[in-house]
């Protein structure tokens, strides 16, 4: 049985179609990468899944419960599904403290007032400081408060997380940080993941299955390997080849394609020079 | 910058306010007033209320400083005791439109969309009413009286307030948090007390300060017609009113409460201006022009010359000991410090650093764009053979506005949105240039054809809105190409754009490096998408140059253990998925951390004590340059996979030791 279900959603904005007629489904468990360039609908589609926004067509179904559109039960919807939004910077309340927030979001969950060890077990368990509850989000930096906004969504243990381009706005040194926390929570929790990108080497590294969208539609949805192995369609062979190549891949082929940068390295000042002289050179520093 | 610093500076409110005399003077005329509207009656009551049959309609005296009425009352005595009523139902009016105005424009952003439209067309109805209609109205329903005039000016100040609470509520309302409240279930009242209000506080309550003002005057104003405050109670208004019939005579008898309400209306509406202020400076920087000690000075930093590669006698830029401070408090951070290196003819240099890490300061500092209050300082800073220290204003626009020129990350703002492109690109060349209009035009034509852009001439008549983002940032490289520059700056030119379109635009200002002969520095927080295209590197952190290495060392693996963690730390299509992604634990310092050593050592595997004691310097190394006491050694330089010179012996960056590296990153709290 499904954990999700979108059948045939359609969002209409005006004259714009944001999302066409787009279907999936994602087991317990599962991660679901869903890529796209800007503009292809894929944050509005999120944003149906978790009841933000109200489709012009079609369902979800979370849960295989009755379907919970956009009137069902919020409360459920609630414990079934949490979102993680891009940006950190904007998604945490800046006039609450960490603690606050997480104390609401427990509080939520249980009813009367959250102990403090649930709070601390939160922190814990997205790699924060029990210290962090008491700092406003102004005084953290990207990767925590991306951490604190994964800990809030948690606090509810929903089953399914909507993870919405959550690496695009972290330094490259944090983002892999994320995205580990993220496959631990996975094993740890059995959480079951949307994880929405535009870049596909970082969905491939976290996704079983992966859903490729461009103008409101799925142009392509399989297994990882399959549609990075052997794409089927033409966006998505576009996707592939935008993503850059390793790094020192990509600099070896610089080296091979331009004459200049080969001459440039071989008659560089120091490039003759033995790592002894180096050191000499260090040391007389 | 960090948006949002306001919880703990907003204690400092008061402070504030009383720094400047303008501030202090609002602050005391305000405390006078309130001060006197408590105790006035205490003091002045009983001369105020005493019939004197002896000294009726006097004028002024040294007994009575503005006369008595036509009972003996002492004037002065009841302009003082009036104080309380005057400004006592002024804010009473305020509070109860400021109370109703946040519910009517705060609570429909937690409701439906139907709502929201409800409201406002409620609100726009409402506040097209003008004061004194609606007063006549009410006081036809209520008769005339104190509480008429509070009903009838509380009506028409809500509407206002509403606009107001509706206008920064919608914001709040469009908010990631304000949503992810509502995905967890956050009743509608939390939403608005804990959500919506405190974030909207601040102007709010600005607002509701300089309305007191506005309402004290508009009060006056309805016990002056009769429709407010009723005998035996008294006004400012009212005393105004009644002294208007003897003014010829008794001139004083109306001056008195004439002044005190302008005094008072003043000093409310003064108050609120002075708060503004005070909360507008404290989102700049403050002290621009104070003198501060310690600010770095370049002769400190100034080395005999600059070592590594392109450093020649061809070097187009030379930048020598760069340091770009601020001020902060009574003393100066520098995010830029001490960077040295130089660029030739035709080299495409990419700078590559975290946020915070100096690149972007290092880059406007070059074009002299760096923001006020920002002090750039270097031992040399030479462009083209001509000292950039040493120009005037005049002469460095100049030299900016041609030989170099600057490509920002956000297309959208760097374009002027009422000028057609046409006009923005032939802009360059007839002022710089002195061209014609049809050789501009057949210039911008070959630019915008050489930068891929559909229908060139169709392109010359649009404007910047009605174009993509990709579309613009083509422009904005055509715009940088028409001036045939020496050097193109481009700050992060790809971070705004989308993953399909990024690679083009790179292509593109390669290219246009390529067929003008310019030179590029491109200051990127994504190593992998520049490399492609660049001939060197130069990493930044902390402030600090790091690391300088040509593309080819890159390849065979650089020497920082920092850029060698970043090179790890990012997946890519040949990532092994089953095995955790290299991280760097902990989170690079704000400038104002920055302490002795290098700034690395507590994030690096390979730190020592020296580490933490001595800065490293910047010194050749594999041909490049690097500061580091303990570098990774490439893998290919002797054959033998991992002979580190460091303490830790068989292990390269490169031997995805790195991979084990602590899992979790930054959870250190700032203090």
């Amino acid at each position: 049985m499904s954990l999700l279900e979108v059948a045939d959603v359609t969002v209409r904005f005006g004259s714009l179609t944001a999302v066409d007629h787009v279907s999936m489904r994602l087991e317990r468990g599962g991660v679901l990468g869903l890529v796209g360039g800007s503009g292809s609908g894929k944050s509005t589609l999120a944003r149906v899944i978790v009841g933000l926004q109200r489709p012009t067509a079609g369902s979800v179904r979370l849960d295989a419960s009755a379907a919970i559109t956009s009137k069902g039960d919020r409360k459920a919807r609630a414990r079934t599904v949490q979102m993680v939004f891009q940006d950190p910077y904007r998604s945490l309340n800046p006039r609450m403290t960490i603690g606050e927030m997480l104390e609401e979001a427990l509080r939520l969950r249980s009813g009367d007032g959250p102990a403090d060890s649930e709070r601390d077990r939160l922190l814990d368990l997205v790699h924060l400081d029990p210290a962090v509850a008491d700092s406003y989000p102004h005084a953290l930096s990207g990767g925590m408060r991306q951490r604190a906004a994964i800990a809030r969504a948690l606090a509810v243990e929903p089953r399914l997380l909507v993870a919405d381009e959550i690496t695009a706005s972290l330094d490259a040194s944090v983002q892999g940080a994320v995205l580990n926390l993220l496959r631990e929570l996975r094993s740890e929790l059995g959480l079951a993941l949307l994880f929405i990108s535009h870049n596909l080497a970082t969905v491939r590294y976290i996704s079983d299955e992966i859903a490729v969208m461009h103008n409101g539609r799925i142009v392509e949805i399989g297994a990882i390997d399959k549609i990075i192995d052997d794409p089927q369609n033409e966006y998505t062979r576009r996707l592939l080849d935008a993503v850059p190549p390793p790094i020192e891949r990509a600099a070896a082929a610089i080296m091979r394609s331009r004459p200049s940068a080969r001459a440039a390295e071989s008659t560089g000042p120091a490039a003759e020079m033995s790592i002894d002289a180096i050191r000499t050179s260090k040391e007389a520093n | 910058m960090e948006p949002a610093q306001g919880a703990q500076r907003r204690r400092r409110w008061g402070r504030e306010l009383l720094r400047t005399p303008a501030g202090a003077l609002a602050a005391s005329l305000t405390s006078a007033l309130v001060v006197l509207a408590i105790f006035g009656p205490l003091v002045w009551g009983h001369d105020a209320s005493h019939e004197n049959f002896h000294a009726l309609n006097q004028g002024v005296s040294s007994a009575h400083l503005l006369g008595t009425d036509s009972l003996g009352r002492d004037i002065f005595a009841r302009v003082l005791v009036a104080t309380r009523l005057s400004i006592g139902l002024a804010a009473i009016a305020t509070t109860i439109a400021a109370v109703a105005g946040c519910v009517l424009g705060g609570l429909p952003v937690l409701l439906s969309r139907r709502w929201q439209r409800l409201a406002s067309s409620v609100i726009l109805t409402w506040m097209s009413f003008p004061v004194l209609v609606l007063a006549l109205f009410v006081a036809i329903l209520l008769g005339p009286g104190a509480r008429t005039a509070v009903v009838a000016l509380a009506l028409t100040m809500t509407p206002q307030f509403a606009r107001l609470v509706q206008t920064l509520a919608a914001a709040v309302g469009g908010s990631d948090y304000l949503a992810a409240a509502r995905l967890l279930g956050v009743s509608r009242r939390r939403q608005l007390t804990r959500y919506v209000l405190p974030n909207i506080a601040e102007p709010v309550i600005l607002n509701v300060t300089l309305s007191v003002g506005g309402a004290l005057l508009a009060l006056s104003t309805l016990s002056f017609l009769g429709l407010g405050v009723q005998p035996p109670s008294y006004d400012w208004g009212q005393l105004l009113g009644n002294a208007l019939s003897s003014i010829y005579v008794a001139p004083a008898a109306a001056i008195g409460p004439a002044v005190a309400v302008v005094v008072a209306g003043l000093a409310f509406s003064f108050l609120g201006e002075q708060l503004a202020t005070s909360v507008r400076e404290r989102t700049t920087f403050r002290s621009s022009h104070r003198q501060l000690s310690g600010l770095p000075s370049p002769a400190a930093n100034a080395r005999a010359g600059i070592e590594g590669p392109g450093a020649s006698k061809e070097s187009l830029l030379e930048v020598d000991g760069l340091s770009v401070s601020f001020p902060m408090g009574d003393s100066w951070v520098s995010p830029v410090r001490d960077v040295s290196f130089s660029v030739a003819g035709h080299e495409i240099v990419g700078i590559v650093g975290e946020s915070g890490s100096g690149k972007t300061l290092t880059a406007l500092a070059l074009g002299n764009l760096v923001p006020r209050p920002g002090a750039v300082a270097a031992a040399r800073l030479r462009f083209d053979g001509k000292d950039l220290l040493e120009l005037d204003d005049r002469a460095l626009r100049e030299q900016v506005g041609t030989d170099m020129a600057v490509v920002f990350q956000d297309s959208a703002s760097a374009l002027n949105p009422a000028l057609r492109i046409g006009t923005q690109l032939t802009e360059v060349v007839r002022v710089h240039k002195r061209a014609t209009r049809s050789v501009a035009r057949r210039a911008a034509l070959e630019a915008l054809s050489a930068v891929q852009i559909s229908w060139p001439a169709k392109r010359l008549r649009q404007f910047p809105h009605q174009l993509s983002g990709g579309m613009r940032q083509r422009v904005a490289i055509a715009m940088a190409r028409m001036g045939e520059p020496k050097l193109v700056i481009a700050d992060e030119p790809t971070s705004a754009l989308d993953v399909l379109v990024q690679k083009d635009i790179l292509d593109v200002l390669r290219a246009t490096c390529s067929d003008t002969g310019s030179a590029a520095l491109i200051v990127t927080h994504d190593i992998s998408v520049i490399a492609p295209i660049c001939d060197r590197i130069l990493v930044m952190y902390a402030g600090r140059l790091v690391e300088d290495l040509r593309i080819g060392q890159l390849a065979r693996g650089p020497g920082h253990p920092y850029t060698c963690a970043l090179l790890e730390s990012l997946p890519d299509l040949e990532t092994e998925t089953g095995v955790a992604l290299a991280t760097i634990p902990g989170r690079p310092p704000a400038p104002a951390e920055v302490g002795e050593g290098c700034a690395f050592a507590p994030r690096c595997r390979y730190a020592t004590d020296r580490c933490y004691e001595e800065v490293p310097p910047l010194v050749a190394h594999q041909g490049g340059r690097l500061a580091c006491w303990h570098p990774c050694e490439p893998e290919e330089v002797d054959g033998s996979l991992g002979t580190r010179a460091s303490t830790i012996p068989g292990e390269s960056c490169h031997s995805g030791t790195l991979k084990k590296a602590a899992l979790d990153g930054g959870t250190g709290v700032r203090q």
